[in-house]
């Protein structure tokens, strides 16, 4: 009692803190409301941010020129993507912080971390300085109020700015499953399976007739790295949208543990004893995956694009068609998952920023088709070059290779293989004579008529309050040990799927406190259904 | 030589027994080789085969379908070798400093007639116990000021205890207390004990105490991750962590990630494939051509400090 008494008393403190300190730091600060520069007198700021290893972003164009622009200058320290984690929490450990967080990315920046970060204060509530400085943030969220929905924590503040995709590609929750489409026309099928019988009847056919042409039998008819790119294509054939926590008309539910999910592993089980699974499924790595591609032994795989694992180029990949969603027994209506296009954590102010509005409209130019251009392709005379400024034709300033193009593009602007924050995917004008290759109309055209025709999201980002997290956080490891163990297992033959063996395998769940586990999470799906009604 | 010689020419035969006994030996040490020889020649040999046909497993033992692409690649490379010529810089200055706190600090408590020779030993050998932790290193190599200069690689591990006591044991054991006696006697200051009589004795010692911090130093890359944000002061394995980490992502995780991710994990996965395992080669061959010339004081020095003391 008194301890709690004593972190109130604490939590108390800090809000007064911060309620006292947000308004003179915003005030004291000269900040242009619209149009560059930002600020009058050049300012810097600190800005921690993953690095890819392409460039210094000190010496990046497109930051040069924004700052430029803008007269906020920063002191950047990036450290690799791949230890980022480990540097991002030491930052806050050791209250060191910088002014800026750009990028970190949900993994890194979980809801769970801003929501601590953010009640403790280390995180500036962001809801205020939206309202007031960034126009075009706030006109995106007054046209999808599912986005402030999903950035809106749970004690009502914005601590971070997502990542918003509206490209072709928004609605993939990952790479798709790719049809081999060179096996297709040897074996003289022309539609991609719609039911599960159909894939199974496509599956033994590329396990038997020889569609390589190499005379042996060295098809693989469909393979993954450990089930956890194809499971959640496939699942959704057996009605379900996500191996775990799913929302159907309002009802929470855990997949893995109904009907469905035992439907799911019995077809897998006759997949794998019939050998169209992969045998090495659950123990090869993915080089071993795009070897197996190379050697053109693969019927389905997934991947981002099929070209990864292929190694053809873009344009032969086109050939390949993305696997569409299966109708069944248990699912009589075809359905994808779908991801809303929404990724957070992708930028915070700190509380040791001096000037949060400026820091604000900085970030908020990215929000713009203007600023997604800038962030996406640099300022004119790296990779593109005006032709004609005044009627905006534009040309590619160099004669770069598509895929040097894309290296180059990594070293003058810092958009490139992190979440930035923007709105990404919109149309840009035009460079040189190409309108849009016949790749990025294949890609469109599939997405539309694959997924976005028939996609529906599995649950939508929340917040848990910290009370709930405290509670899913120690259920979801044990959950997913289980579910994730007995998969390979009944998959593999090694337990048997007869109603005693799966009985046992639901008690345990049960015994893992599901129960709570789901009843957190339809509580937060109310929460964020209400949210949206208001 | 000559033993061996003496044994060849001796007729009387050796005992079946003994055959059996050599037979035994030699499996065992055969065995013992094939293990330990099957990586090294695993990786040389797929430094220069085709990426596809070592991940496929038809490249098993030697080369196949060889190409030099992974080797012109990292020559190419200005980052690894501006990691490579880091890490040298941070080794040799790195060590050097180890060397010039940890052979006194291991003499002078060595010393028999040194007063506070104890407490000096227990409150260093508490520190082998009782650390600091990340959190407050890091605070405190920040407030030092050394945060993205070499030092905070270097200083903060200039002296290991744990080889200041096996500095410490080699002193005890291996030098004589008469020995410095003798030079007191002969009016020798203690400066001139240590620099003249101590040093010349202890090369052995050195040797090692060298190849533990340069082995050291030259593996060091999480102090780099957490000290070092110019990328242009980045060592080594900073470097090839990077290049080889990111291999282990897939290009297609679980979380929701932008088409330019994808591209972006698939281009350094397609880089890492070729290069993987040439920098093993080209990072690890400085450290194996230098064992076998410091060799023979290893063996000599670690037994002397271990088993005496």
């Amino acid at each position: 009692m008194k301890k709690s008494l004593k972190r109130a008393s604490l939590l108390f403190s800090t809000a007064l803190m911060l309620g006292a300190q947000v308004p003179t730091l915003v005030s004291a600060q000269e900040v242009n409301p619209e149009g560059f520069p930002i600020v009058d007198e050049p300012i810097t700021l600190s800005l921690l941010a993953p690095g890819t290893g392409m460039a210094e972003w000190k010496d990046m164009p497109t930051l040069q020129y924004y700052s430029e622009l803008t007269n906020i200058n920063f002191e950047y320290t990036t450290p690799p993507l791949s230890d980022f984690s480990t540097r991002f929490n030491l930052t806050f450990a050791s209250g060191d912080l910088p002014d800026i967080i750009y990028a970190p990315g949900s993994d890194v920046m979980t809801p769970a971390l801003e929501v601590d970060y953010g009640s403790q204060g280390l995180l500036l509530p962001l809801n205020d300085l939206i309202a007031e400085y960034a126009p075009n943030l706030s006109a995106i969220l007054e046209e999808r109020p599912d986005i402030l929905q999903s950035i809106t924590t749970t004690d009502g503040n914005i601590y971070t700015l997502p990542h918003i995709n509206v490209g072709d590609t928004a609605s993939w929750i990952r790479g798709p499953i790719w049809i081999n489409g060179e096996w297709m026309e040897a074996l003289g099928i022309e539609e991609v399976p719609t039911t599960t019988d159909e894939l199974y009847e496509m599956l033994v056919r590329f396990r038997d007739e020889d569609p390589n042409g190499n005379g042996q039998q060295d098809e693989i008819p469909l393979t993954d790295v450990k089930m956890d790119s194809t499971r959640p294509w496939l699942l959704s054939a057996f009605g379900i949208k996500e191996w775990g926590i799913e929302e159907h008309d309002g009802v929470v539910r855990y997949a893995p543990m109904t009907e469905n999910y035992r439907g799911y592993l019995e077809y897998m089980n006759k997949l794998y004893s019939e050998g169209l699974l992969d045998k090495e499924v659950f123990s090869q790595a993915d080089e071993q995956k795009k070897a197996k591609g190379q050697n053109d032994q693969l019927g389905m795989f997934p991947d981002w694009f099929s070209f990864f694992t292929t190694g053809q180029t873009e344009e032969e990949s086109i050939i390949n068609p993305m696997f569409g969603p299966l109708t069944s027994e248990y699912s009589e209506e075809p359905l994808f998952p779908m991801n809303p296009g929404i990724s957070r954590g992708a930028f915070a102010i700190t509380k040791d920023n001096p000037n949060p509005a400026a820091a604000m409209r900085w970030v908020d130019y990215f929000y713009s088709a203007e600023g997604h251009e800038l962030l996406n392709r640099g300022p004119a005379g790296f990779l593109w070059d005006w032709v004609d400024e005044e009627g905006g034709e534009r040309e590619y300033a160099q004669d770069l290779e598509a895929t040097d193009r894309e290296e180059y593009r990594g070293q003058i602007t810092p958009g490139y293989g992190i979440t930035t924050p923007e709105l990404s995917g919109v149309d840009l004008p035009q460079i040189g004579d190409v309108a849009e290759s016949d790749f990025q109309i294949f890609l469109r055209e599939e997405t539309e008529a694959k997924i976005n025709a028939h996609g529906e999201v599995a649950y939508p980002l929340v917040y848990l309050t910290p009370e709930e997290q405290a509670i899913v956080s120690s259920i979801a490891v044990d959950l997913q040990t289980h579910i994730r163990n007995s998969e390979a297992q009944f998959i593999t033959g090694q337990i048997e799927l007869n109603d005693e063996n799966w009985n046992k395998y639901v008690e345990t769940i049960e015994k893992m406190g599901v129960e709570e586990f789901v009843q957190v999470y339809q509580a937060a799906y109310d929460r964020w259904a209400a949210a949206g009604a208001e | 030589m000559s033993s061996v010689a003496v044994i060849k020419k001796s007729t009387i035969k050796e005992s079946k027994t003994d055959r059996i006994f050599l037979a035994i030996i030699y499996a065992m040490l055969i065995f013992a080789l094939v293990i330990v020889a099957y990586p090294l020649i695993y990786i040389a040999s797929a430094s220069v085969s085709d990426p596809s046909v070592v991940n496929s497993g038809e490249m098993w033992l030697w080369p196949k379908e060889v190409t030099f692409e992974g080797y012109t690649t990292i020559l190419r490379n200005k980052d690894i070798w501006r990691g490579y010529i880091n890490t040298v810089v941070y080794t040799v200055v790195g060590t050097s400093v180890n060397l010039f706190v940890t052979i006194p600090a291991g003499y002078v408590l060595s010393r028999k007639d040194f007063p506070l020779k104890g407490i000096f030993t227990r409150m260093m050998v508490i520190t082998m116990f009782i650390s600091g932790g990340m959190i407050p290193s890091y605070i405190l190599v920040n407030n030092l000021g050394l945060t993205n200069s070499m030092w905070a690689l270097i200083l903060p591990g200039a002296a290991s205890v744990y080889n200041i006591v096996v500095t410490r044991t080699f002193f005890q054991s291996s030098i004589p207390d008469e020995l410095t006696e003798a030079a007191i006697m002969d009016g020798a200051s203690n400066f001139k004990i240590f620099s003249a009589v101590v040093l010349p004795l202890s090369k052995p010692i050195v040797a090692v105490m060298a190849l533990f911090y340069g082995v050291g130093h030259w593996n060091q890359y999480f102090e780099a991750l957490l000290y070092i944000d110019d990328r242009s002061k980045y060592p080594l394995q900073m470097v090839l962590r990077e290049i080889l980490v990111l291999q282990d992502l897939s290009s297609n995780p679980s979380t929701m990630m932008s088409e330019a991710t994808a591209e972006y994990l698939n281009q350094q996965q397609n880089l890492s494939a070729i290069i993987k395992y040439g920098v093993m080669i080209v990072a690890t061959l400085p450290i194996i051509m230098v064992y076998p010339f410091l060799q023979k004081y290893f063996v000599k020095g670690v037994m002397l400090g271990s088993l005496k003391g």
